[in-house]
């Protein structure tokens, strides 16, 4: 499935934005770093019959539940991909067979095309050493270990010598922040502090994927956005693929370059955050949305118009109408030379100044907008689209992509208010 | 099953016939010379001592007394009774033994003795094989080293020889006759629990071993093993009793030209004086009352095969009097009766009619379960022994070594350095707790037994450690045995301890070391459950968490699981230490030194003083090895938790 958006899907009140969106560029042309093919995983009964009598009281009819059936995904390379759905709809245990902590009953695993499911005991003890590593809910830390011996137990179990890993793990503890907490137990730290030992822990290993298993779920919402922007922030430093797991709409749409949706160990619906906020597969992933803070999902690329532009120099007046004229626009951005915009004209301006055609053109450029990320939530500048401020889009080296136009991101703003008016219809039991 | 319809065929005629012939009227009662007195009769705790009681009822009841049910008890808590007018009779009052209990309990101010039911001889004895191979008859033979080991039983050179149970009379006996022959230096005295003790013996013989015992008649082992069949007397070389027995010659411990080193025992009928006083029939029947030694030998040995339930007891005694039927009118008359009147017997108390036997089917018909487990565990004992005996090794080892350290070291250093450790790892309080009950152990004696006592206990634990961690561990791993273990732990835990020692004597022996191993086995499981309970505990994402960074199912025990369970192991520990202590005065039973030894002969002698001091050193020792294993767990939860 690609994840473009597609205009034209009949009542949606969304407007028609452009594909640009850069996760999904970046989805489209690598190879699956994971493959989950036709998974099922079936819990109970997988005892021989002889022994059935030692069982402990369990009717018939619950000793064999179904928590994965049939489900099948691709994780990229370097993507983030979310499991959510409600407690009970199979994503622990997907993200667990991911690793193999838990068997699957069948289907296939494919990770860089190796498939996991009928791996040995020593191939998967080598997976978990040098290829995937996890973060658990509670931590899952060793309250009678130090922070450093806590982050270092990966690489000992690698065998990495004593000093060696002790630097590694100093230099992991450093990136998240607690390189001053190194001697301490777990116990003496917050809740927020003791997962960023646990991420710190799955990170020291180099692990291409990192399995999340609903890590910020016991921690407060300020330490849970702390920690949502730290995971994003150290994301754009380590190339990691990522499988994350929560039960939180706004986490998944906002930490997600796709999120899958899980009910009763199927998959949903699997697509980028804006697919499933625009076109819901369902009244239950309708449901999950309904949750959903829209003008935080969305962001500033989404919205972002293509914008006629001027490279920085010695403008003249003509030139500037000429090209506002060519390209039937109503503004053009001048750009600096990194490409990144430094003002703009706007054609109201030029027409009642005519004569002044061979005049140089700066004294009539505009310097005052706004310039956001891509990434931005559309929620964090909406207030200077309200007050017609002129908001342009940059990329990450700052330059210019585009604009956002007011008029987009008033009708977003309708559709969110549209959007809470459907939440009244039924919900999926 | 085929047997059932006739039984209770059998059963209905003798319900009619009991309707038939009902109870003497109360009047008719009256008019006996009993005059429908209440006689409360009290025994022991042997079967045999039933019989004959049973046989004393039946005659007063024939005499128009009313028996009371038969009171069952300890000799010296009996001989109070009598004395405090709380029983009436004794019908088992052994003389010389029991004089002691009489003359403690107020003597002939207020208990008088009557009759001779029969005589009673003990001695030593040994197997007929090894008597005549060594040409053997002397008990004084045993001086010499190379004879004396030929009746070891637990590896140290010495020859064992099976003592009675601390606090009877003959107890203080062989210790006197082991100083004046000269033995001491050969020969240990095994004291405990005497049917216990015995069961190794019997084990021994069976091996074709040589065996040394304290014996007398009549008691069932006399059927077993047999006189000049299997076993012979031996002689001993002068008679010796201490001068409060009074003057006892080599003619009243002679028997037929040879000295057993016993006066022989008559067994009389003690009573309250004021019962006896005012009941001259019931005196006089008393007076001439005999039962001859065969029969009581038969008898002890129906016994040993199972007939021992109380209504067993009464048919062999009506049957005895049935047999005697002349002797016993005459006995009657003696008493001032008229022979044949009053004699048709009454109904068996109890059995009421059809009713009864519907209300209570019970009494139709009993499994003998009992039976069944005896044979099993025979049998299992004769395979097994031979091959347990591996475990005796180790076990002697390190208790030898524990014992040696413990008793070596002088007591101050002891006291001193356990009193440091506890203050170290407890606090002042226990310190100081630790330094006065220590010194007050030493003071009133007991500080040999109480470090006996706690080599014991630390040899247990140690074995305990080594079994039960790893058992534990193979619990909270595999579902399927924790389902299994966790019934039988249980069971190790509910069942009384008394009902260990048995089988730990038929398939280990006597002495020390099968006495730390029913200590092992009673102390095992809470280590066990303490242990699988700890790694259970231990958080699932703790173990997840190791797994998911490729650890093996050993790193993971290694790493994460046993140190997070160490608290609750320690727990177990602590429990098991508790545990091993309270058994070691059981323990005491099958011949195991140390405070429990000193215990059970303060009760046996009616020495409330003796069990007192004992039992308060087991209750130091307890806080003391408590509260220092407490200390030990803080202390490691301590430096677990970190800062």
């Amino acid at each position: 499935m690609i994840a473009g958006f597609q205009a034209d899907s009949g009542s949606d009140p969304l407007p028609e934005l452009p594909a640009t969106s850069a996760n999904a560029r970046k989805t489209m042309h690598s190879n699956p770093k994971i493959q989950v093919e036709n998974l099922t995983k079936v819990y109970g009964d997988e005892r021989p019959a002889a022994f059935n009598w030692l069982k402990p009281r369990e009717n018939a009819t619950s000793s064999r539940i179904a928590a994965l059936s049939g489900v099948s995904l691709d994780v990229n390379q370097g993507e983030i991909v979310v499991l959510m759905g409600l407690s009970g709809s199979g994503k622990s245990t997907l993200v667990r067979s991911i690793n193999r902590l838990v068997t699957p009953t069948s289907g296939r695993i494919l990770i860089d095309g190796e498939d996991i499911v009928g791996a040995t005991e020593d191939r998967l003890r080598e997976l978990r050493l040098t290829k995937v590593s996890m973060v658990f809910q509670h931590y899952g830390l060793f309250p009678h270990r130090t922070v450093a011996e806590n982050v270092e137990y990966g690489l000992k179990m690698k065998r990495v010598g004593p000093g060696l890993r002790r630097s590694r793990a100093l230099e992991v503890l450093d990136m998240v922040g607690l390189a001053n907490w190194a001697e301490h137990k777990p116990s003496s730290l917050s809740g927020g502090m003791q997962q960023r030992v646990g991420l710190a822990r799955a990170l020291a290993t180099d692990a291409e994927i990192l399995l999340m298993d609903e890590p910020f779920s016991a921690l407060d919402p300020l330490t849970r956005r702390e920690m949502q922007d730290k995971l994003l922030e150290l994301r754009k430093r380590l190339n990691r693929t990522i499988v994350f797991v929560t039960h939180d709409v706004n986490e998944a749409l906002k930490l997600g370059d796709r999120v899958a949706v899980l009910r009763d160990g199927t998959l949903a619906q699997f697509g980028a955050p804006h697919e499933l906020l625009s076109q819901p597969a369902d009244d239950y992933v309708r449901a999950l949305m309904q949750d959903a803070n829209p003008m935080q999902v969305l962001k500033a690329s989404m919205l972002s118009r293509q914008a006629p532009s001027l490279t920085l120099g010695r403008n003249l007046t003509a030139d500037v109408l000429r090209s506002l004229k060519d390209r039937d626009a109503r503004r053009i951005f001048v750009l600096g030379p990194l490409g990144e915009p430094v003002g703009f004209f706007e054609q109201a301006q030029f027409e009642r100044l005519d004569r002044l055609q061979d005049g140089d053109a700066g004294q009539f450029m505009c310097t005052k907008f706004r310039a956001v990320y891509g990434s931005t939530p559309i929620g964090d500048f909406a207030n200077s689209c309200v007050q017609e401020e002129v908001v342009a889009v940059v990329d990450e080296m700052g330059r210019f992509q585009g604009v956002v136009e007011p008029l987009d991101v008033a009708a977003t703003m309708k559709r969110a208010a549209l959007s809470s008016d459907v939440r009244r219809e039924p919900k999926q039991t | 099953m085929r047997q059932r319809p006739k039984r209770f065929l059998s059963t209905a005629v003798a319900i009619g016939l009991m309707i038939a012939c009902p109870a003497p009227a109360a009047d008719t009662v009256s008019r006996l010379p009993g005059q429908g007195v209440v006689v409360r009769t009290g025994v022991g705790p042997l079967a045999e001592e039933t019989f004959q009681a049973e046989i004393v009822n039946i005659g007063l009841e024939r005499l128009g007394y009313r028996p009371a049910p038969i009171l069952h008890m300890t000799y010296p808590l009996l001989v109070t009774a009598l004395a405090t007018g709380d029983a009436d009779l004794m019908p088992v009052f052994v003389e010389p033994n029991f004089t002691p209990l009489f003359v403690k309990a107020g003597g002939d101010a207020k208990l008088r003795k009557v009759g001779d039911l029969w005589h009673e001889v003990s001695g030593f004895r040994i197997d007929k094989r090894t008597a005549d191979r060594y040409h053997i008859t002397n008990i004084g033979q045993l001086k010499d080293p190379a004879i004396a080991a030929l009746f070891d039983s637990d590896g140290d050179g010495k020859a064992d020889l099976v003592g009675c149970d601390p606090g009877w009379s003959c107890e203080p006996l062989i210790e006197r006759q082991m100083d004046a022959y000269g033995l001491r230096n050969t020969v240990t005295v095994k004291k405990g629990n005497y049917a216990a003790l015995i069961a190794d013996t019997l084990a021994r013989h069976q091996d074709r071993k040589p065996i040394l015992y304290f014996a007398w008649e009549p008691f069932w082992l006399g059927e077993v093993l047999k006189t000049d069949r299997d076993v012979v007397w031996l002689e001993v070389p002068f008679t010796t009793y201490p001068p409060e027995a009074g003057t006892i010659t080599a003619e009243e411990t002679d028997l037929n030209g040879r000295n057993l080193g016993y006066a022989h025992g008559h067994c009389r009928v003690l009573g309250g004086k004021t019962f006896l006083d005012h009941n001259p029939p019931a005196a006089r029947f008393l007076s001439v009352l005999r039962i001859p030694t065969e029969d009581l030998l038969r008898e002890s040995y129906r016994i040993k095969q199972g007939e021992d339930k109380p209504e067993n007891l009464r048919k062999h005694a009506e049957q005895w009097i049935v047999a005697h039927q002349t002797l016993f009118d005459g006995w009657l008359a003696e008493a001032g009766m008229a022979a044949g009147a009053g004699t048709t017997g009454g109904p068996t108390p109890g059995a009421r009619g059809v009713l009864q036997s519907v209300l209570n089917p019970f009494s139709l018909y009993t499994f003998r379960l009992d039976t069944a487990i005896t044979s099993s565990v025979d049998s299992a004992a004769k395979t097994l022994r031979p091959f347990l005996q591996i475990f005796r090794g180790p076990v002697a080892w390190v208790l030898l070594q524990v014992r040696s350290l413990l008793l070596a070291a002088p007591p101050l250093a002891v006291l001193i350095l356990v009193s440091l450790l506890a203050w170290r790892v407890s606090g002042v309080g226990v310190g100081i707790f630790s330094l006065l009950s220590l010194t007050l152990i030493g003071f009133v004696g007991l500080w040999e037994p109480a470090m006996v006592s706690c080599a014991i206990v630390v040899t247990a634990v140690m074995f305990c450690i080594a079994a039960g961690i790893p058992l534990g561990v193979v619990c909270a791993r595999n579902d399927r045995i924790e389902r299994v273990a966790r019934p039988l732990l249980d069971a190790m835990q509910t069942l009384p301890t008394l009902v260990y020692l048995v089988p730990v004597v038929m398939l280990f022996g006597i002495g020390e070391v099968p006495g730390v191993i029913a200590t092992i086995i009673y102390a095992l499981p809470p280590l066990v459950r303490f242990t699988n309970l700890g790694i259970r505990q231990v958080s699932g994402e703790a173990v997840e968490a190791a797994s998911a960074f490729g650890s093996t199912r050993s790193q993971i025990l290694w790493e994460v699981q046993i140190p997070l369970a160490l608290p609750t192991i320690m727990a177990g520990v602590n429990q098991t230490l508790l545990f091993a202590l309270g058994m070691t005065v059981i323990a005491s039973m099958i011949a195991v030194p140390g405070l429990g030894l000193i215990i059970l002969q303060g009760v046996g002698r009616l020495d409330v003083g003796g069990a007192a001091v004992g039992g308060l050193a087991i209750v130091l020792l307890a806080i003391l090895l408590d509260r220092t294993a407490q200390g030990i767990q803080k202390v490691m939860r301590e430096k677990e938790a970190g800062h």
